[in-house]
């Protein structure tokens, strides 16, 4: 007979997702040096390959602590909605292997940073305002693209490999 | 695990093609460079009074830095000795011909390694014979 349990988690989901919000936390830290090169996208894809929607759990921890870290500011608003539509496109595209087809996922998501981050500044600064935003941050944006096709393309396969074998599938 | 051909080409199309969109517009949206923040002017009186005005735009500190940067100065010199100005020479041991450093007409109490320059200063090298 199973015991019961209170918690909808696993205890190892709650080491990993734990881990992986901290490694988001501390991996964007450790990159801050590099204008918009980050391991975010690639940890997020990957969890949710794993995990399925209960990638939210980590990425909103990640959420909260840069929250608490940096500061409730406009870019808070965004960070509330651009990581979970990356959750989301990954659950959509999760029975899928190419390693090509991820990175050019990472890639257009790094591409199109600017503009999902820009509707808090379209409703502050209106249509002028939102338009500068965006134009603005273009080459942080191609930055973006470029930081995420590489950081994929390195690390997506093992990354993906040592979650697989965490969550025991194959 | 699906390995789809069609949506990897499609997702890659999409990807080079915003690159080279934001790319573009980027290109298209980028601010003029500035040649430098700072504009003076620098006028080399000859022998015969002839005046070469020169505008020059630059960053520099000090005015040497600038002259030699457009090489109205052919090298900068550590120890302020500047022989030639623009092409022409004054050397005191030839025919005690020296060049006077003057801001808007007064003379500089410093030589132009020393002389720190701001937006809008005006300077002038005369040649000189004697005192």
């Amino acid at each position: 007979m199973k015991r019961p349990t209170l918690s909808v988690f696993s205890p190892k989901e709650i080491v990993v997702f734990g881990l992986f919000a901290a490694m988001m936390i501390i991996g964007k830290e450790v990159l801050a040096f590099l204008p918009n090169i980050e391991i975010v996208t690639l940890f997020i894809m990957v969890l949710t390959l794993s995990y399925g929607l209960r990638a939210l759990i980590p990425v909103y921890i990640f959420v909260f602590a840069e929250g608490l870290l940096y500061g409730f500011g406009l870019w808070f608003w965004s960070y509330l909605y651009i990581w979970a539509i990356l959750v989301f496109i990954s659950f959509a595209l999760r029975k899928f292997d190419s390693l090509i087809l991820w990175t050019a996922l990472s890639g257009i998501f790094g591409l199109l940073f600017g503009i999902l981050s820009s509707p808090p500044h379209f409703f502050i600064s209106g249509i002028g305002g939102g338009i500068s935003y965006i134009i603005a941050g273009l080459s942080f944006d191609i930055t973006h693209c470029i930081g995420n096709i590489v950081i994929t393309l390195a690390l997506f396969v093992p990354l993906k490999k040592l979650l697989f074998k965490l969550k025991g599938k194959t | 695990m699906k390995t789809n051909k069609k949506l990897t080409i499609i997702l890659s199309a999409v990807l080079l093609s915003l690159l080279a969109t934001f790319c573009t517009v980027f290109i298209l949206n980028r601010p003029d460079t500035e040649t430098g923040s700072k504009t003076i002017s620098f006028t080399v009186i000859d022998a015969e009074k002839k005046e070469t005005e020169f505008e020059i735009k630059t960053d520099e500190e000090f005015l040497a830095n600038a002259l030699v940067n457009e090489k109205i100065v052919p090298t900068y010199s550590a120890d302020g000795l500047y022989l030639t100005f623009n092409g022409i020479t004054a050397d005191w041991n030839d025919n005690e011909s020296w060049w006077c450093i003057t801001e808007e007409g007064v003379q500089t109490a410093v030589g132009i390694n020393d002389i720190a320059i701001e937006d809008g200063d005006s300077f002038e090298a005369t040649y000189t014979i004697g005192f």
